[in-house]
């Protein structure tokens, strides 16, 4: 590449700097090179002031594919004069073979602009296609890397009919190692409809005799193409790049035998592989035979249909799946239209798709799910599903139809007819919102009144206190009662004496005056005694006086008693003295007694 | 027997209000279904004004306002239906709707989540639950100890854990209730009537303007001054504002 160099300065040296002056000169390191093989383009901008705000150079390489720029500036001094340098190197590829015209590249500097000459280059290709080419190359003991390393596009079919699959291998033949291998164009496949069967990521080569070489053969990538549209399609060439092993010739050139022995390989060159460009034939369908239901499928099919539960009631939901698998575009599978089945509503299907490769073929399975809803009794039939396609192989278009399908339907559908049978249902929406409504008419009002705010609770609540107390006493005293028979004695006097003299009353109205006079003594004395807790019969006068003074009692009532005492003993034993008013003072005293025992005691 | 005559004859005028209440009441509500609202409400508040107090005919009164955009109003008497009736179901919707398009935004929630639930398990259930409860939580205490009294059995493990159960449920839910019967006689709330109500820092027209509020803005009122009511809003700002703006629930 030394001679490269020294273009560059012959061109600095020709065009040699002066104050003020700008060069601007364009150079390629060779002018006839292969197709696969990098070409270095150098525009340099010479200045003798700095350059740091120059804009980029405009140049067309449209028949190229490029890399870079790499830019490298530089600064000299010679004879005291200063100049400035600004490379900017781009590595090429050719797009296509043979004769090109370079630039001009333009630049614009200071409101001046600077064109470079054209350059004219010549791109050469050397395959072992062309055996005629290549074995005059290598009788000229001339080096082709195409005969070592190149890109091959093949296609199984180049007449198809449209929709039918064709699929293409780009293939990587190469005889000795590469690095970094990458794709650099892939192409569009313009009027194909693309399936990618396989894209290589990493080398995985097998080998393969071709013309007697052997290569060492990766597949990079495989598409299945089905073509869109009638006519003639080119299928674009792919490009790769790669790096491999160079040193340097001993004549000079930059590859030598790769398979020589000498085992030095210390550099690497980048190297852009590009296959050949395809031509399709694309012819189109055949008008004539084409069924009705035909709606665009190529390739080989078969159809499966079958409808579950067959015995429903009216209104319940059959499901019919139509099963279609084959090889061909799967896209161009449309819904089977079911038509024409009486009394039952079909419903729009519910697609599943699978893709399938199989040997390079790329194909599939589409089933379609139709809910059917009986609207009718009785024995229904539903149509059988057709679906057709074109057969390439056999050139022509091939029915597929299943068998009639009944479905034994129970009872009518009660329903109105709406869209309700729970397929289209989504969730209600609120579309408005309001107050609720008033409540309903009333038998009565005002019973609202809370419990806590009525008396009656509260009373309950503060008597079952006061309910609970008086049972604890009243409890209290029968068990008193029962274990204290002075205080049990004493409770009951009163009331004894009380019966005592209601019986008196009695005698004395049946006129029996000592019986009664007796009674009235027998109610006073045991009073006395049931209070005191004494046996009323010791109850004699001194012996009341005795105990009654004793307690304090006054005087006033101890003389009141005994004189009672003796007034009824009298009456008693002086029989007819006392009259019916004598009877009832004494009743009446009785009681006054009573009362003032009671009081004292 | 005059006093039997007198009292049958309190008793027949009560029964014959009753019933003419009951007849207005649902001649109300025939003109609300029949979308004179106006006349609904006018035979509601007649109802009201007899006296009667229930919770059906306030709300019922309440949807007769909101139909007539009287929006404070409408919130005032869904406010005092709720109180009698705090576990009705559209009480408190209408009540919720009624505050959500009200003018002036409610007050967010305490935001302590501790102190939050505590207060809203203070406030869950009403003072009718709440005697209820206690009611049979203090008969079952003297249930108990009566049959205790009688010897009816004898002091059983069952006999012990009734009678604390009785015993401390009669004694929260009694606590209980006394405490929310305070604050609920402590705190008076009203409800905002007029369309805009200015709230002043003293009772007077000249004095500075402390806050605006909306209709159906609910207040709390701390305490009144001649014609002017000093209120408290949720948040503790305070101001004085016109008797007659404000209507107490």
């Amino acid at each position: 590449m030394w001679w490269a160099y020294l273009v560059v300065f012959a061109l600095g040296f020709i065009a040699p700097v002066t104050a003020q002056e700008i060069s601007f000169e364009a150079s390629v390191d060779r002018t006839r090179l292969g197709q696969s093989e990098p070409l270095q383009l150098t525009l340099s901008i010479v200045s003798d002031e700095s350059l740091s705000h120059v804009p980029a150079p405009t140049i067309v390489l449209g028949d190229f594919h490029v890399q870079g720029p790499a830019i490298s500036t530089r600064m000299e001094m010679v004879n005291f004069s200063t100049s400035f340098t600004r490379e900017l190197t781009y590595t090429l590829y050719a797009k296509r073979t043979g004769k090109m015209r370079l630039g001009p590249a333009s630049i614009e500097i200071g409101g001046k602009t600077y064109r470079t000459r054209p350059i004219e280059v010549e791109i050469v290709r050397g395959t072992l296609r062309n055996s005629a080419q290549r074995s005059a190359a290598a009788e000229n003991g001339e080096f082709v890397l195409e005969d070592h390393l190149f890109v091959q596009a093949r296609s199984d079919r180049k007449r198809v009919y449209v929709g039918q699959q064709v699929t293409v291998d780009f293939d990587l033949f190469y005889r000795f190692q590469l690095h970094n291998v990458g794709f650099k164009e892939i192409p569009t496949f313009a009027g194909f409809w693309i399936k990618e069967l396989f894209v290589a990521q990493q080398l995985q080569a097998h080998r393969e005799v071709i013309e007697g070489i052997t290569f060492n053969v990766a597949p990079l990538r495989r598409v299945a193409l089905f073509p869109t549209s009638a006519g003639k399609h080119v299928i674009e060439s792919m490009a790769v790049s790669c790096e491999i092993p160079a040193r340097r010739s001993r004549r000079g050139g930059l590859l030598d035998d790769f398979f020589s022995s000498d085992p030095f390989f210390g550099r690497t060159q980048s190297a852009l592989l590009q296959s050949e460009k395809l031509e399709i034939e694309v012819l189109p369908l055949p008008e004539v035979g084409r069924p009705a239901e035909f709606a665009g499928a190529v390739g080989h099919f078969t159809m499966a249909a079958n409808a579950q539960p067959t015995h429903v009631k009216a209104g319940d939901p059959v499901t019919l799946r139509v099963e279609i698998e084959g090889q061909g575009n799967m896209a161009a599978v449309k819904i089977p239209d079911i038509q024409g089945a009486e009394g039952v509503k079909i419903y729009e299907p519910k697609m599943e798709e699978e893709e399938q490769i199989s040997n390079g073929n790329y194909g599939g399975r589409r089933v379609f799910e139709y809910i059917l809803i009986p609207e009718t009794g009785g024995m229904l039939e539903i149509p059988p599903v057709r679906f057709a396609y074109f057969d390439p192989s056999a050139e022509k278009y091939l029915s597929l139809q299943s068998a009639p399908i009944f479905i034994h339907s129970e009872g009518e559908l009660v329903e109105d007819g709406g869209e309700s049978y729970g397929l289209s249902r989504k969730d209600i929406e609120a579309v408005g919102r309001d107050i609720r409504h008033i409540k309903p008419d009333v038998q009565e009002l005002g019973g609202d009144l809370p419990i806590y705010k009525s008396a009656w609770f509260w009373t309950l609540q503060a008597g079952l206190p006061l309910a609970f107390l008086a049972l604890l006493l009243r409890q209290r005293h029968q068990r008193r009662l029962q274990g204290d028979v002075a205080y049990a004695r004493r409770r009951r006097a009163r009331g004894e004496a009380g019966k005592r003299l209601k019986r008196a009353d009695e005698l004395m109205a049946a006129g029996d005056a000592v019986a009664y006079y007796s009674e009235v003594q027998r109610a006073v004395l045991e009073f006395l005694a049931d209070h005191l807790n004494m046996a009323a019969a010791g109850l004699t006068v001194d012996a009341c006086e005795m105990v009654l003074r004793k307690r304090a009692v006054d005087e006033e009532v101890i003389d009141a008693l005994r004189t009672w005492l003796a007034r009824c003993d009298y009456a008693r034993f002086a029989q007819g003295v006392g009259a019916q008013s004598d009877m009832g003072e004494v009743r009446q005293q009785a009681e006054e007694i009573i009362g003032a025992l009671e009081d004292k005691i | 027997m005059s006093r039997t005559l007198c009292i049958l004859l309190l008793w027949c005028a009560s029964v014959s209000a009753q019933a003419a209440a009951v007849g207005l009441y649902n001649e109300a509500n025939d003109h609300y279904r029949n979308g004179d609202f106006a006349a609904a409400q006018r035979a509601y508040i007649q109802v009201v004004d007899s006296g009667v107090e229930d919770a059906r005919l306030f709300y019922n009164l309440g949807n007769s306002h909101f139909k007539l955009q009287e929006l404070g109003a409408a919130i005032l008497w869904y406010e005092r239906a709720y109180r009698l009736d705090p576990r009705d179901e559209d009480i408190a919707a209408n009540l919720l709707f009624a505050n959500q398009v009200k003018a002036d935004r409610d007050e967010e929630k305490n935001g302590n989540v501790v102190i939050q639930f505590i207060i809203d398990t203070f406030f869950f259930p009403t003072l009718r639950e709440l005697s209820l409860l206690f009611a049979v939580g203090w008969f079952g205490v003297f249930a108990l100890g009566t049959w205790r009294l009688l010897g009816r059995g004898g002091v059983g493990a069952l006999w012990l854990v009734a009678t604390l159960v009785c015993g401390s449920t009669a004694l929260a839910c009694g606590s209980w209730f006394a405490l929310r019967s305070y604050q609920q006689a402590r705190t008076q709330s009203a409800i905002v009537l007029a369309r805009s109500v200015t709230a002043r820092s003293a009772p007077d027209m000249g004095q500075t303007e402390v806050f605006s509020m909306h209709e159906g803005t609910k207040v709390s009122v701390v305490r009144s001054e001649g014609k002017w009511v000093l209120v408290r809003l949720q948040n503790g700002l305070g101001g004085w504002v016109l008797a007659e703006q404000i209507e107490i629930i």
